[in-house]
């Protein structure tokens, strides 16, 4: 066994006595929790609203109801779990938003990660960033979901079927359709693509 | 061609999952060996590889604040589970009850023990006939006159001519439906006013249960 999968399986396993003592209602053990998990949560948030304002309430809410509810958890791939209460969280909202019909005041602009920030390089991840971000806002909320889930969050399939309550079956087709959705619209911009 | 063009179809079915390593191992190989020999496939293959390298690529934004929890959470918005639970329980007796009320109406089950009824009409003449003649005798034998005569003599029974009723039923049947009405409405338009403010509020009343499941 080499040395980092020994750190992993550490990491693992105090991650599970914090769950444990999170469970049992110990609130400094839940923020432990909130302060691993805000960072994934808010940006899953941020992906699927594309309003930092929404964002921002659904990733409250989110964890406001995970304190409420974690108490019944009942085991099994805790970011899976959370993640199933942001993406109701995020339903909520774009249900919001599509009742206030209003357009999101801050344009946000994906960027992209690069080892090379040279002013053109930033100038390429931006244009780049905001061509995905417009790809993603057009694609279907459960094919965007599946996709952020899996592309941007890094979840296996397994996590994703439990984080959005539906089968194998469907989280591979939504992530396959997903993408090419995706691909397709970013085709015109072949020279982002090559 | 149309046996290729289906084969052509479940291959890029399972492109996106051989990209994520999440497909089976004969199930690796049969695309490997498809997109080795299509190319249609194998460039299908490429461009969703690019698109994922893309979209990996993407950065995390650092959230604008902390989401820890100061202290005790406030009280849930919406109506709790259980309340709502009931407030739909009771809306569903409700519409049951005057379900059954109308049809115990219409089929005048509503007699009294004298053998009373609220509505009466020509079409109820035959069984309020046979319950106020003695037995043994049949309706056929029983006029018209004979009948009002017969309910005249009866004590406390009171029938006017035509559907019209003379005297008031021991059952207020038309009271009882029309309460009852007013009763499911007001019920079933609660449960849905709770429902809608739940999901403004933000806070689905399932979403704690399913999510822990």
């Amino acid at each position: 066994m080499n040395k980092t999968s020994t750190l992993v399986e550490c990491d693992t396993m105090v991650e599970e006595e914090i769950i444990r003592r999170a469970v049992q209602g110990d609130l400094d053990c839940f923020n432990q929790l909130v302060e691993l998990y805000q960072r994934p949560v808010y940006n899953l948030c941020l992906r699927m609203l594309s309003d930092s304002g929404a964002a921002d309430d659904a990733a409250q809410e989110t964890f406001i109801s995970a304190y409420r509810a974690i108490c019944r958890f009942r085991g099994g791939s805790f970011k899976a779990w959370l993640f199933r209460i942001a993406s109701n969280a995020c339903y909520d909202q774009l249900r919001a938003l599509r009742r206030r019909r209003t357009t999101p005041l801050d344009d946000l602009t994906l960027e992209m990660e690069s080892p090379l920030p040279t002013p053109e390089d930033c100038a390429i991840r931006h244009e780049m960033g905001e061509e995905i971000k417009r790809a993603l806002d057009a694609l279907p909320h459960e094919q965007r979901l599946a996709v952020i889930l899996r592309d941007i969050e890094g979840l296996d399939y397994t996590e994703i079927a439990q984080a959005i309550g539906c089968s194998l079956g469907t989280v591979k087709s939504r992530i396959n359709r997903g993408r090419a959705g995706l691909r397709d619209i970013l085709r015109h911009r072949r020279e982002l693509l090559t | 061609m149309f046996r290729k063009k289906n084969e052509c179809d479940k291959i890029k079915e399972m492109l996106s999952p051989y990209i994520d390593g999440e497909l089976a191992v004969s199930d690796v190989c049969k695309v490997e060996g498809h997109v080795a020999e299509c190319e249609a496939c194998r460039a299908e293959l490429d461009s969703l590889s690019e698109t994922v390298g893309l979209l990996r690529q993407v950065g995390m934004v650092e959230p604008p604040r902390s989401f820890t929890i100061a202290g005790p959470v406030p009280a849930r918005r919406s109506m709790p589970l259980p309340a709502y639970a009931a407030l739909r329980a009771a809306s569903a007796f409700a519409t049951l009850l005057l379900a059954f009320v109308f049809i115990a109406d219409a089929s005048g089950a509503f007699g009294g023990a004298d053998g009373t009824v609220l509505n009466w009409s020509d079409q109820d003449r035959g069984s309020l006939c046979s319950s106020v003649t003695e037995p043994g005798i049949n309706e056929s034998d029983v006029s018209s006159a004979d009948y009002l005569s017969a309910n005249e003599s009866a004590e406390g029974v009171g029938i006017g001519t035509g559907s019209s009723v003379e005297k008031s039923s021991t059952w207020p049947v038309l009271q009882l439906e029309i309460g009852l009405s007013v009763a499911a409405v007001a019920l079933a338009g609660a449960s849905v006013f709770f429902r809608r403010r739940s999901r403004m509020a933000g806070v689905r009343v399932e979403i704690d249960d399913e999510a822990s499941r």
